[in-house]
């Protein structure tokens, strides 16, 4: 045992550089898995302590839903539910000027003491004996750093008509009421004097309540059955909003990608490593060692390949955990710290695939390896001839058909079969890859067999033929696929959010329970046009596939189609609305998922704020479909649905609701954003200008495009090292073939050009077939990108295409420019003689 | 007859273990055309170094390597692959067949590096198959044939070009008695008939006799040089 590991280490050391690219795929593909694992973790913890920052230890938001959102404390009916925290906030808005800069500033009127308790406020510094009363305000760190304020600063705030003028008193950190500090600063305030300002006694329009996580949905319940005229919005609804599904289904994917792509890298210099090991088993076994030794013995050496390489990635994995973690941190902006935490079990998951990924794989060859005849072994005659077995190919056309097959029967675009139809075309076309190069070279031979030099057609018989040749060719062209597929991903991700959606206003007005108080918004300077849009969310599941609406109710179909042109109505779809009481248009990409036709029914049940059923029960509404649209500018999952506002008023809620504006050429959008908050300055409105809203979604599809960025780059360099030293061992396999060559009829001119020429082919053939490859995949993967959300017009990323393309080119290049130095160098006679 | 091989002071020294190496110790050889020239001698005595260097494959450290008067040493990779191409040809013990090209390719190899069209070579083929016996097996690959058939395929590659001179490297080290027998009768032949000097490597003293002159070679020298009577081989 002790001689057999020490001729495993030895081997370890003596083929360094083979050594090091195991180790390095390994390693890197150990890494991914754990890195990949962990994101998705951190990312939904990190936005749940954005969360937290934002809202405290509160669990349960309420507010106001008619005309008049201020009401008393005591107008609110609580449960039989200990409430743990309760706190009673005034919001109203004014301005500011600081060093001559005009500041928006929310005035926040509440208890310090309960705030404090629910984590709303969190002080660091105070004035003596400071307590929140007339005159005194607490104001947030940033604010305080970026406007080098102090204690005891004055800040006077122009409510419209009165000017008021605050002391800062305490200095908090920005959490909770200051969480949102983005636009306009937050001042914390004592209740009584937001009363003052808006010249009202007692009022509150938001209260922030926290029940034990136990009898929080009980609550809620309660809550909303005793108090209709609020709004009551459970916090982890917000939480659950979040784009985490599709970051996870991205991630898996990737990752998915790079295991795939380290597979076949591994399995490949399995085969080369075992196929030099040849005169060593032979000498092994003809002292008498036997398969099952011979087996142990190069599983083993796998094993502490696999062994070092992923002790190394997942401590690297662990060491660029928080690193890699903090790029994906969207709300760093806001100060939350992200929220990195190491799990056993992803440790674990990744350390026992990398350790044991390796030898699983090289198991297959190892057993090739000890079905040969003892002779061939011991005499090492190996056999450079590709076989053509007819097996291949029908198990390869059986999975392209299954494919297209998937391809057509997934017509409700379910994830799974979209995985498994990519997951087929891509085996198929490893397993015709061979047979395809083979009629490559079938066809230059014939074509070029009377006009073709011999280098040239020995290079073309050796594309198709020589097992070598053609293993190094399948590599490229599999790693080139694998790289399509990554970066087609994320190109559409890209496309999904730069190149779809039309901007039809300038600033939308949200976060709004009704929109009649602000029907009178486009009476505002610079504003040209406002479209209210009344909405609701609504679930519905055809055929064991879900999918949830976002209702419009619409009362001037003119109307709305003149303001978005990001909606394009089909045919007589709007005057079939307006004579159809429960009519409905839908995306017609919905119609042909769902196999829909005009005059069908279908059945919706609305959602309120927490995405439950409307009124906690079965409230399902049937509607007509008469007619169809394309939504795909308007809203990019092309899950829009309008209703007539009648219809919509009697079966639907508003729960996300909006106004959206239109500004005059060259208006200054800040200042239009400033004029609406002054406008309803007791609102908890939200304003947004279009390019807010878009850079919300960007962050979270930036941080998705870095993540596959950075796959695609860890796939690249684990490709082109793997693909180096296949080219760089292959050389040392052929290095008889080339001397036998040299020794009967060539030159070494010669044979560079045979080099050449199998290069050249190869370059072509990964050209070809990796286009051909990625149009297939083009046509395939679009099931998949729709299962994850991204309902896009799917484009062939050309671009891609040619920097994969060149990459292989500039590797082909580099890789034979060192196998051309070694041909010259080689030593003939060593090669040639076997004793 | 005339001269087609002849080296004067031929010298090889190799790097061993950081020492220097010397396995030909200064060989004056001339061989002449139409011989069949049998070089025999123990392991590492430096026959078959001696052989690549006749054939141009290795370069001696001194000394010069004439083929037809011309010096090997002054040529250049290029114009040395031509002489191997068109007036050696190069048997091995193991064959040396390229696995992926089938007999006939393999066969027609040389001709091909040689810029000439196979197709207008098929008489050709057809008569030197018939000479080795493998005319029914030209479509076929070289893991399908014996070990016997496989170096008859390497003859037959060897003779295509019509060479002046074979050099055999053990040729039938590898293959059992009979084949061995079968091939060595092969060359005999070859050289009567087609007038082709060969030279051989060979440890057996049968193989050997088949030749017209021993060569026996001890420690990088030329121990002693003899004509063959040939009647008993026969």
């Amino acid at each position: 045992m002790k001689s057999v590991i020490k001729h495993i280490v030895i081997n370890l050391f003596e083929k360094k550089f083979r050594t090091f690219i195991v180790l390095l795929t390994v390693c890197l593909s150990t890494l991914v898995v754990f890195i990949g694992l962990s994101l998705n973790g951190i990312i939904k913890d990190t936005y749940a302590s954005m969360l937290k920052g934002a809202y405290g230890d509160t669990n349960i938001i309420m507010s106001k839903s008619s005309d008049n959102p201020l009401y008393e404390k005591h107008d609110i009916v609580l449960p039989d539910i200990p409430i743990e925290t309760r706190n009673d906030m005034l919001f109203t808005q004014g301005k500011t000027t600081i060093k001559d800069k005009k500041i928006d500033v929310i005035l926040v009127g509440l208890d310090a003491i309960d705030a404090e308790a629910s984590g709303l406020l969190n002080k660091t510094q105070q004035m003596d004996g400071f307590k929140l009363q007339q005159n005194r305000a607490m104001i947030s760190n940033n604010t305080a750093a970026k406007y080098d304020l102090q204690l005891g600063d004055p800040i006077s705030i122009d409510t419209g008509e009165e000017k008021w003028k605050f002391i800062v008193g305490a200095i908090s950190k920005t959490q909770g009421v200051f969480f949102s500090e983005v636009d306009a600063i937050s001042l914390a305030v004592s209740q009584e004097q937001v009363n003052n300002i808006l010249d009202t006694t007692d009022k509150v329009n938001t209260s922030y309540l926290t029940v034990p996580e136990n009898k929080l949905s009980e609550a809620i319940q309660f809550l909303k059955t005793n108090n209709a005229d609020f709004h009551i919005q459970n916090q982890s609804t917000a939480a659950n909003a979040h784009d985490g599904d599709t970051f996870e289904t991205t991630m898996i994917l990737a990752i998915l990608t790079i295991v795939l792509i380290s597979s076949y890298i591994i399995f490949s210099l399995a085969k080369l490593i075992v196929v030099e090991r040849m005169p060593v088993v032979g000498t092994f076994r003809s002292i008498g060692a036997s398969k099952k030794l011979i087996h142990f013995i190069l599983t083993l050496e796998f094993l502490f390949y696999g062994l070092i390489g992923s002790i190394i990635g997942f401590t690297a994995g662990m060491l660029l955990l928080p690193y890699v973690a903090d790029l994906f941190n969207a709300y760093k902006d806001l100060g939350v710290e992200t929220e990195v935490s190491y799990s056993f079990t992803y440790i674990c998951i990744a350390f026992l695939f990398g350790a044991l990924f390796p030898a699983v794989i090289s198991h297959f060859q190892i057993s090739r390896l000890n079905k040969r005849p003892l002779k061939e072994i011991i005499l090492n005659t190996q056999q450079t001839s590709q076989k053509h077995s007819i097996i291949p190919y029908i198990l390869g056309l059986i999975l392209l058909i299954t494919a297209f097959g998937l391809y057509g029967i997934n017509q409700k675009d379910d994830l799974l079969l979209g995985i498994l139809s990519i997951l087929c075309l891509f085996i198929s076309i490893v397993l015709w890859m061979p047979g395809f190069l083979n009629l490559v070279s079938k066809g230059l031979n014939r074509l070029f067999q009377s006009i073709g030099s011999g280098e040239f057609l020995l290079g073309v018989k050796n594309l198709g033929n020589n097992k070598i040749a053609s293993n190094n060719s399948n590599m490229i062209i599999v790693v080139f696929i694998l790289l399509m597929l990554v970066g087609m991903i994320a190109d559409g991700i890209d496309q999904y959010l730069h190149k779809s959606l039309v901007k039809d206003y300038d600033i939308a007005i949200t976060d709004i329970q009704d929109v009649k108080p602000y029907e009178n918004v486009d009476e505002l300077d610079n504003v040209s046009d406002a479209y209210a849009q009344h909405v609701n969310i609504a679930e519905t599941v055809i055929g064991n596939q879900s999918e949830s609406f976002g209702v419009i109710g619409v009362d001037d179909l003119e109307a709305f189609d003149s303001f978005y042109s990001g909606i394009t109505l089909q045919q007589d779809a709007k005057e079939q609305l307006n004579k159809t009481d429960n009519g409905i248009i839908l995306d017609e990409y919905q119609l042909e998922r769902f196999n829909l036709q005009i005059g069908d029914e279908i059945v919706l049940q609305p959602l309120d704020q927490n995405l439950e059923p409307m009124d906690g029960k079965d409230t399902k509404v049937t509607a007509a479909i008469v007619g169809s649209m394309e939504s795909l500018g308007f809203s990019q999952n092309r899950a829009t649905a309008l209703v007539n506002l009648n219809y919509f008023h009697d079966h639907f809620m508003e729960t996300m609701s909006q106004i959206n504006l239109k500004a005059i050429p060259d208006a200054d959008l800040e200042q239009l954003k400033q004029d609406i908050r002054y406008h309803y300055p007791d609102s908890d409105m939200s304003v947004h200008t279009f390019d807010d809203i878009l850079e919300t979604q960007k962050s979270t599809i930036d941080s998705l495009i870095l993540g596959m960025t950075i796959i695609v780059l860890l796939g690249l360099l684990i490709g082109i090292l793997g693909i180096s030293n296949n080219l760089l061992v292959s050389f040392i396999q052929r290095k008889k073939e080339y001397a036998v060559l040299y020794s009967v009829c060539m030159s070494r001119g010669q044979l560079v050009k045979v080099l050449l020429v199998e290069t050249c082919l190869t370059f072509i053939s990964v050209v070809v077939i990796g286009f051909a490859g990625s149009m297939a995949m083009n046509v395939i993967m679009v099931r998949l990108l729709y299962a994850i959300g991204l309902r896009i017009d799917f484009q062939f990323n050309s671009s891609l295409f040619f920097i994969l393309t060149a990459v292989v080119f500039i590797l082909l290049l580099l890789s034979i420019l060192s196998i051309i130095r070694k041909i010259y160098r080689m030593n003939i006679i060593e090669n040639l003689r076997f004793e | 007859m005339e001269q087609v091989i002849r080296t004067e002071h031929l010298r090889k020294s190799f790097q061993n273990g950081g020492k220097e190496v010397e396995v030909i110790k200064g060989i004056d050889l001339e061989i002449h055309e139409g011989e069949f020239v049998s070089i025999m001698g123990p392991s590492g005595c430096g026959k078959s170094t001696l052989l690549y260097m006749l054939g141009g494959i290795d370069s001696p450290t001194s000394g010069q390597v004439f083929i037809h008067h011309e010096d090997m040493n002054r040529m250049k990779d290029k114009q040395k692959s031509k002489l191997r191409r068109k007036q050696i040809g190069f048997v091995f013990q193991f064959y040396n067949l390229v696995q992926n090209l089938s007999v006939a390719e393999n066969i027609l190899l040389p001709l091909t590096m040689d810029g000439k069209k196979a197709k207008d070579y098929q008489h050709e083929l057809d008569d030197i198959l018939q000479t080795v016996g493998l005319l029914e097996r030209k479509n076929f690959t070289p893991r399908e044939l014996s070990g016997g058939q496989q170096q008859r395929v390497a003859i037959a590659r060897a003779l295509i070009m019509n060479p002046k001179i074979i050099l055999a490297d053990e040729p039938i080290g590898n293959l059992d008695s009979k084949s061995g027998q079968d091939i060595m009768q092969l060359f005999k032949t070859i050289n009567k008939e087609k007038k082709i000097t060969i030279l051989q490597v060979t440890h057996a003293q049968d193989a050997a006799e088949y030749g017209t002159r021993i060569i026996q070679m001890l420690d990088g020298f030329i121990h002693s040089d003899k004509k063959v009577a040939h009647t008993s081989v026969e």
